[in-house]
């Protein structure tokens, strides 16, 4: 029988217990109240409440997941799976009682520190359960037993309700945030909606208008009111309005489509405006259909600026196309009558002229070239802008290029004391595929701007190889001066077409301020792009990568560069061209150099005269009456697959070129020609000819040794004939000055002086190649330096004068 | 070993008979507080450790001093640390704790958050080891610094020194029930408003007054009160002693730790006899016949103040236990008493003698 006490201090419990319980709304802080009342009174060691995960809306609804434990420290999971059985028994029994001996007391043991002693699991009703633990040594674990959970029974009944009304009140919090939130959203969305510049139109599942924003009354001029009901087709469309649109309306909506689509409508005033406009069906949870919302936005503006830019679009193409065209007939009229003019001058420097007239040819000459310069770039710039010009891919030869363009601005470098240098990485293959002809062009505007913006220093070609693959290698190429060098903000602008750094520049250097932009824009036809990183008053580096196939069987024309002129001598030529201005200018030109010229009018002719009579090689015209040359020369490889064909043309060959090689030409050549180059395509054909020509005999090849050679001189002035007499003229005074002046100075020992005579003499002397002084003058240029001994500068002084003399008397004869 | 000055003491002494690396044990009388400092000082020229703290009164063998020290070897340490009430993560040690045997636990006797700094050791070490301690301070009760290390001299939170040694540990308080129950109806932490729905000294007043001689005057509520401790319900144990030391002007009662509110209550009531008896019965509970161990007791201050001449017999009560087994009895007088024997929480009690004794 329990005493009045015991009573009492059930009573005790029980009281503290209930009273623990609905002294807050929060899950956790219920539990805490409730579970520490009961551990402290009944000296537990350990407690924890669980509750299922279904009436927490987690995942795996029959798992139970804890809520609080005391002390916490000791929970290790936060889980727990209760048996099947386990859990059936407990909510039959409501307390069960796990010792140490028990089967499952391994099972549950899941908190620290625990080795033995007593779990005790008693239900909340529908909820969960709470988990006691005694330790065995625990004196209280005694009178912990299921006559004491009986007593318990109704008060977890009471913690059950408080526990799920802190859940009901999680929930409803969560909710009505959730709610507050959404509210807020829609808010905003209503906000927007009312507020936006696009027409909202939402209709109901027949296409009525149900309600319209402030943007849908801005555009259409109709109120809400006036709009509530009608169909936005019956009010909005007119008789202008594309009745294809419409149906494809008709049949989204039908089809419960969303979609956009741009439609004219026409206000209520009647002003006619267009929409673009996007459709969406809106459904409820059911799936059915219960409204359309439309967003429209006003494009009036758009459309009318689409026609006038379509308009403006059309007008820019047909200028473009008559600016192309107008390009193409002035290339075509300018160049024929500018190759008359350059030939014939050609010509009339060669009869018996005045000074004066001479002085005044020479002009011309300079002019017309420089005309012809320019007429090129123009049209090179305005085939590029237009797209028009095609970057060619056959096999050239790096290596000859470089040297060429190193030649061609050797004297114009030297002249100015600068130096100029090639660094070609020796393992680059010269033999590659490309377009040679375009890369000689950047490489020489890029150079000749270098000479022309350096004062001193020196300007360095470089090509340095960046990666080789089997049959491919990408090369960079660097040209840098030690020149004026640009301002950082005028880098970007000299590439713009026409433009200089400044304006004065055009002046005092010449040029059309279309290199640049032509480089740049060939390199980037090539595939790379034209960099320049410029440094003011250090010097300026441009500099383009780009990848070229290697030509794996480069053709095998002859090397030899100093081939002479006489292989042309007796040479039979058919030259095929209409224009006798031209025929009359080609004739003399070749016959010039002991070429024995036939003409044909046209290429039917020439076809007929090629029939006739063996020719070494023939030129061609392309543009002529009755048969052109692209014709002719397909009939003539009909029967000759050797004879060099080398077309003659005013065209804009880059176009061409396929065409005539396609045609079996071996070769073009651009007029106005330069005699020179006309002159080294002959002699490379002629000799390529000749290797397979079975009918012409094969010419004995001489070496003669040339005290001096003027073909340099003839390149840099462009075979001006009056021009290089000029020079050697100048040379030849300035020769036997300074022969004269060596003889005074070596008399006196000054041997600084003589080096001074020697370093003017030097350029002249590399301009002429005169081989024989190459070294002499040099060792002359530095007796003083190198402490020369009088004897050996006597000797050198005696080789150089006898070699000026013989040299000096070759030029005056051949002025004769 | 006591000794009544700074000046008796001998660190030499002290230095050879201790192993360098082992901490001593040290408790000053609250009347040599002010030559606490000096000893630490000391211990540190020496190179000796030490942990401690100043009580009102300590005791050796049958003698009950408020001035002096005891300087007492204790098996080894293996750390000691110095724990903030204020902060969270007071812990951080690379003792392994599942080693530890037992704790030595001093506290600041007199700051506010004993119960939930208790709890927090609780969380921290676990359930796995004994803790044994009391609350150090001043009989003035006002807060002083009164925990020390050889860093020097704190107040607030304690100083816990972990040991590898088990231990016995005996709890009793010897107070019986003097009446009740009373439901404390509105509580406040330590501060009790309502006992029964009404003023809390009103149903205490009421209670007392009319079953015994004892008549509430202006002034004399602690002189009754010590003798009229309030006792909360634990199943299997003593009740638990609240003790009430302040009459608040709201009738509140205000006691030296926490009464959970709607908690029953008991009014306790003790004769000098019951609670030398429990003196006696914790010292029976403590003995290790199988070691010669190191016996350390806490004992609380009113139950000093309450025997008065008498405590003499319950240091003697303990004594006949003890001294046949070699052991000598040590102690001091605290301001709460702390025992926790390796299951359930941390109690913090109050008027209750707690005993350990150390296995060496």
């Amino acid at each position: 029988m329990e005493t009045k006490l015991e009573i009492v201090r059930e009573l005790s419990l029980l009281y503290e217990l209930s009273l623990s319980i609905g002294g807050s709304l929060d899950l956790k802080k219920t539990s805490e109240d409730f579970l520490k009342v009961w551990m402290r009174q009944k000296n537990i060691d350990f407690g924890s409440i669980w509750i299922e995960n279904k009436h927490l809306d987690l995942e795996n609804p029959n798992q139970f997941s804890l809520i609080f434990a005391h002390p916490h420290f000791l929970v290790i999971d936060q889980t727990e799976t209760l048996p099947d059985d386990f859990a059936e028994t407990l909510m039959q029994q409501k307390a069960i009682q796990v010792c140490t001996e028990d089967t499952n007391f391994q099972y549950f043991k899941k908190e620290k520190n625990i080795k033995s002693g007593s779990y005790w699991f008693l239900e909340i009703p529908n909820l969960g359960f709470i988990k006691f633990f005694f330790y065995e040594k625990n004196p209280s674990q005694k009178s912990f037993n299921l006559r004491e959970t009986k007593k318990t029974e109704k008060v977890l009944g009471k913690l059950s309700i408080a526990l799920q009304s802190c859940l009901l009140h999680n929930k409803v919090i969560t909710e009505t945030e959730q709610k507050n939130k959404y509210q807020k959203e829609i808010k905003k969305l209503a906000l927007v909606a009312e507020k936006t510049d696009n027409a909202i139109v939402i209709t109901d599942s027949k296409g009525h208008i149900e309600w319209a924003n402030d943007g849908f009354m801005r555009i259409s001029g109709y109120s809400i009111e006036e709009a509530i009901g009608k169909k936005p087709g019956s009010m909005l469309q007119g008789p202008e309005t594309n009745q294809e649109t419409v149906a494809y309306i008709r049949n989204q909506i039908k089809e419960e489509k969303s979609f956009r689509a741009e439609l004219l409508n026409y206000s209520k005033t009647g002003k006619k405006y267009w929409i673009e406009f996007s459709i969406q069906p809106i459904y409820d949870d059911n799936g059915l259909l219960i409204n359309f919302i439309a967003v429209e936005s006003d494009i009036t503006d758009r459309k009318n600026k689409e026609v006038e830019l379509n308009e403006a679009k059309e007008k820019a193409e047909e200028s473009g196309r008559i600016k192309q065209e107008f390009l193409s007939v002035v290339s075509h009229e300018i160049r024929t009558p500018l190759n008359g003019i350059i030939g014939m001058s050609n010509l009339l420097q060669k009869t018996q002229l005045s000074p004066q007239q001479s002085d005044y040819l020479n002009t011309i000459q300079i002019s017309s070239e420089n005309l012809s310069l320019i007429i090129n770039s123009i049209l090179d710039f305005s085939k590029i802008e237009s797209g028009l010009l095609n970057i060619q891919v056959i096999p050239f030869n790096l290596k000859k290029i470089l040297q060429n363009i190193i030649n061609s601005n050797e004297f114009k470098a030297e002249q100015k004391g600068l130096g100029l240098f090639l660094k070609l990485d020796p393992k680059i293959d010269s033999h590659l595929i490309g377009d040679g002809i375009r890369l000689s062009q950047v490489l020489l505007n890029l150079i000749s701007n270098a000479i022309k913006f350096t004062i001193s220093g020196k300007i360095e070609l470089e090509i340095r190889l960046v990666s080789k693959m089997n049959n491919a290698l990408v090369l960079e190429f660097i040209v840098e001066d030690t020149g004026k060098g640009i301002p950082d903000k005028m880098q970007k602008i000299i590439f713009e077409s026409f433009t200089q750094e400044d304006s004065s520049l055009g002046r005092k250097y010449g040029g059309t301020g279309l290199g640049l932009s032509i480089s740049q824009k060939l390199v980037s036809l090539m595939g790379g792009e034209l960099k320049l990183t410029s440094q003011e008053n250090v010097g300026t580096k441009v500099s383009f990568i780009l990848g070229f196939p290697i030509n794996q069987e480069p053709t095998s024309l002859p090397e030899n560069s100093t081939v002479s002129d006489s292989v042309l001598i007796g040479k039979k030529i058919l030259l095929v061209e209409d224009n006798t201005m031209n025929q009359f200018f080609a004739q003399k030109l070749l016959e010039g150099w002991g070429i024995k010229v036939d003409i044909a009018n046209n290429g039917k002719e020439g076809v007929e005269m090629f029939g006739r009579k063996h020719y070494d090689c023939i030129l061609m015209d392309i543009q002529m009456p009755e048969m052109d040359g692209i014709q002719a020369t397909k009939i003539i490889r009909q029967v000759n697959k050797y004879i060099p064909i080398i077309a003659l043309t005013a065209l804009s060959v880059e176009e061409e070129a396929d065409n005539f090689k396609s045609a079996g030409m071996n070769d073009f050549i651009t007029k106005p020609f330069e005699a020179e180059y006309l002159k080294k395509k002959l002699i490379e054909y002629m000799l390529f000819f000749q290797s397979y020509s079975i009918s012409s005999p094969k010419s004995k090849q001489t070496k003669t040794v040339q005290t001096y050679n003027n073909s340099l001189l003839t390149q840099m002035m462009k075979g001006n004939q009056v021009q290089i007499r000029q020079m050697e003229q100048l040379f030849v005074n300035q020769a036997e000055e300074v022969i004269k002046q060596m003889h005074q100075y070596f008399l006196l020992e000054n041997w600084k002086e003589i080096g001074l005579l020697a370093h003017k003499l030097k350029a002249s002397i590399d301009m002429l190649q005169i081989t024989n002084l190459k070294q002499e003058i040099r060792k002359l240029e530095s007796i003083e330096k190198n402490k020369t001994e009088k004897r050996v500068v006597d000797e050198l002084i005696k080789n150089v004068t006898e070699t000026l003399r013989n040299v000096c008397l070759l030029i005056k004869n051949s002025h004769k | 070993m006591y000794f009544s000055s700074f000046s008796d003491i001998s660190f030499s002494n002290i230095a050879n008979a201790a192993k360098p690396t082992n901490y001593h044990l040290v408790f000053v009388a609250e009347n040599s507080a002010d030559e606490a400092q000096l000893v630490i000082d000391s211990f540190n020229s020496h190179n000796l450790k030490l942990f401690g703290g100043i009580f009102p009164t300590i005791f050796s063998d049958l003698q009950n001093y408020d001035t002096g020290f005891l300087i007492l070897q204790i098996p080894p340490v293996e750390q000691v640390i110095r724990l903030s009430a204020k902060d969270d993560n007071f812990y951080d040690t690379n003792v392994d704790l599942d080693t530890v045997g037992t704790a030595i636990l001093l506290t600041d006797g007199l700051m506010g958050e004993t119960d939930s700094f208790l709890r927090k050791i609780y969380n921290f070490f676990g359930n796995q080891m004994n803790i044994v301690g009391g609350g150090a301070g001043f009989i003035t009760l006002k807060q002083e610094p009164c925990i020390f290390t050889n860093e020097g001299i704190f107040q607030d939170g304690g100083v816990m020194a972990l040991l590898k040694s088990q231990s016995q540990i005996g709890v009793k308080h010897g107070w019986e029930v003097f009446d009740g129950p009373f439901i404390a109806t509105s509580t406040e932490k330590n501060i009790i408003k309502e006992l029964n729905w009404r003023p809390a000294f009103e149903v205490y007043k009421e209670a007392i007054e009319g079953n015994s001689n004892y008549a509430f005057k202006e002034g004399n509520f602690f002189d009754i009160a010590k003798v009229f401790p309030f006792g909360i319900y634990k199943e299997g144990t003593e009740f638990v002693v609240r003790d009430p030391f302040i009459l608040n002007e709201d009738s509140s009662i205000t006691c030296i730790s926490e009464i959970p509110e709607n908690s029953m209550l008991q009014i306790l009531t003790g004769n000098p006899n019951t609670l030398i008896n429990a003196a006696k019965e914790v010292a029976e509970m403590t003995i290790n016949p199988k070691t010669h161990s190191c016996l350390l007791i806490f004992d609380c201050i009113t139950r000093v103040m309450y025997l008065n001449e008498r405590f003499k017999d319950e240091l003697e009560a303990m004594k006949t236990v003890f001294e046949p087994e070699g052991s000598k009895i040590r102690g001091v007088a605290t301001l709460g008493e702390i025992a926790s024997n390796g299951m359930g929480f941390v109690e913090f009690y109050n008027k209750t003698i707690v005993a350990c004794s150390l296995n060496s």
